[in-house]
Parts: structure tokens; sequence; C-alpha cells
């Protein structure tokens, strides 16, 4: 079964709203507002985008991530990586080129049946509405967190306040950086 | 041969304000862990802190004292905000369902030991607020415990 993972930008009190200042939230652009730059800091970046073999994305992150990241350096390994977007809306014309090749899923279903294929990790990023449900339907396998030392107060947050049962974590690995950044990293033991 | 000089008398400013150092105990999505679950107490001038649907109506402020969290919070966050400006020990919250979250939103917190859980709980009364002000912390030390609790210090700037 392949590895879904999912990656974020978290505040200390779970917040993942705009981190890069992309909406009219409060506190957009939290990521590089009150925390020192420290490029070693998201080294997780590159050792994801080394590791993943496919992108999957809810539609929101789809819209404002296919517009940008192609022609970006930093992103250059998850060009031709193929893409799944989940959503029972997005039409098939709204789909960006030269982005590597992209499926619409339109179900959980769907997800569950894409982990089933031979490949290896597969990875989310931002996608909150989309990481609420793959998580409340245990299908998330592993969290590549990057916690900032802040507490934003409001905002979308990564985890839903669905009833369900607690969900067991392993720590796979832990690191803190100069700037009060830390990867954290989690396996969700079934 | 002279006798030594006595010593000079201290006349420098008094001790610092104590200091209010909040143990706080939660999920990874920030639900408050039972108490039966948490780790270790701190060292330190304890003040159990109950929650909202207990307590007299007017309990003394002391050491060991039991302060409620009822309809009172802005008299116990004056009365703490009080005790703060006095000289002595390090005053140690443990716990307490809106007691952390108030003083972290009254600016009273000096000292935040947080034990995050390897746990999503789901549904559960939160530490942090999610209405209030955005507040930047300092990562003091953070660490891991061979059962992947992390324990992280903070202050908030």
């Amino acid at each position: 079964m392949r590895t879904l993972i999912s990656t974020a930008f978290v505040s200390l009190d779970g917040v993942v709203e705009a981190p890069g200042g992309e909406s009219d939230y409060r506190n957009a652009g939290w990521t590089f507002k009150d925390v020192e730059f420290l490029p070693e800091a998201y080294e997780i970046k590159g050792q994801e985008q080394s590791e993943a073999t496919a992108m999957i994305f809810g539609r929101v992150s789809y819209e404002g991530f296919a517009p940008v990241w192609p022609a970006m350096e930093e992103f250059a390994e998850y060009k031709d990586m193929p893409k799944y977007v989940v959503s029972t809306t997005l039409p098939e014309s709204s789909l960006v080129d030269g982005w590597g090749r992209t499926t619409i899923l339109r179900s959980l279903d769907d997800v569950a049946a894409l982990k089933e294929t031979e490949g290896g990790p597969i990875i989310m990023h931002g996608s909150v509405r989309l990481h609420h449900s793959l998580s409340d339907a245990g299908l998330i396998d592993r969290y590549h967190l990057m916690v900032f030392p802040l507490l934003l107060g409001a905002g979308e947050r990564l985890f839903s306040d669905t009833d369900k049962d607690t969900q067991k974590l392993k720590l796979v690995e832990h690191k803190a950086y100069a700037n009060g950044i830390q990867k954290v990293i989690y396996d969700v033991v079934r | 041969m002279q006798p030594p000089e006595p010593a000079p008398k201290r006349t420098g400013p008094r001790p610092t304000a104590r200091r209010i150092v909040a143990h706080a105990f939660m999920t990874l999505d920030g639900v408050l862990v039972a108490p039966e679950e948490r780790q270790r107490e701190p060292d330190g001038e304890r003040l159990t802190l109950l929650r909202d649907d207990d307590g007299p109506a007017d309990p003394p402020l002391a050491a060991g004292g039991a302060v409620p969290t009822t309809a009172r919070t802005d008299d116990t966050m004056a009365q703490l905000a009080a005790l703060k400006r006095q000289p002595g020990r390090d005053i140690v919250v443990t716990g307490g369902d809106t007691a952390i979250r108030a003083l972290l939103q009254a600016g009273l917190v000096d000292d935040l030991h947080l034990r995050v859980h390897p746990l999503v709980a789901g549904h559960g009364p939160h530490l942090f607020p999610d209405t209030g002000s955005r507040i930047p912390l300092t990562l003091v030390a953070a660490s891991a415990s061979p059962t992947g609790v992390l324990h992280l210090r903070y202050r908030p700037d």
C-alpha cells in the first residue's frame, strides 16, 4: 500500500490557514512575519520532494498552486510527477498543462484505490478540507509538520473536531531549529 | 594593620517579579489531556486551578490555595497579576481547562511548558482559544520522550 503523507506548516495552536500570505485572513503570511528565516529549517521540503512519487490536492489548493508551482525552481522535482486532485466539481478543463499527468478523483474511495496501486509515497500539501476528510477516514499514513513558534488564535486548523476515536501516532523524527521552528514527523498507528 | 572595611550594604533594586510557569498537556491537535495521563509535577509554589464547576465562592489566593475559574476570571487574572509583582518563588500552574487559556490571553504566562502527546483526539476541549490575538513565542527548549511525547518550553515574546 502506498504511503499518503500530509505535509503542512502549522502554528503551535494548530492553524494552517494562509501561511504564505495568499488571502484576506488576518494573519496571512505568518510563516515569515514573526519568524526569522533560516534555510535549514526548510530541509524537510527537499527531503519529501525526493521521496514523493505523486502529489494529491484538494480543489482549492490545486487552484492555488497550479498557476505558480510549475515554474518554481524549488519545486522542480514535482514538475513531472503524476498528480491527483480530489474534487466532485473541478472540470477537466481547469487542469493546467505542463505540470505532469493529472487525474481528477471524485471520492475518498478513489483515494483508497489509488493507495492500492503500485508506486511510492503520495504527498499532500495544504488541502485543509481534503486533509480533514482523509484524516477522519483514516487514509493518512504520515504527517510531516513544520511547527512555527506562534499562536495565531483564529484560522482553519489542520485537524477537524469530529467526534471520533482517538488516533494514536508514533513520533518518527523531531528536530528544533534556532529560529524556533520544529520539524516533527509522525506515523499513524493502526 | 587596618581592620578590613565592612561589606557595603545592598541597596540595589528589589528581586524581580515572580514568574507564572504554566504546565499544559495536550494532544497533537491541541485537545487537553486528562489528569491521569499527565507527567511528573514541577517544583515551585503550587496553585491548583479548578474546573469551571468547582470551587468555593471566595478562596484565599495563597500557597496551595485553590482558585476557581468561573465567572470571576477577570478577578482571578487581576489577583494573579498582583501576585506576580511581589517577590517570591515561581507560581506554577498545572492543567485546568480554561485557566491556562485565560492566562495566555491575559499575557500573564512567562514560561509555558507544553507536553504534546502523540495522539489526535478530534473532539474535546482545546488548550488554546480559537479567538484572540496572535502571540509570537520563543522556543526555549525542546525534547522528546521515548514514548513520543514532546516536551516544549516556550516564552511568550
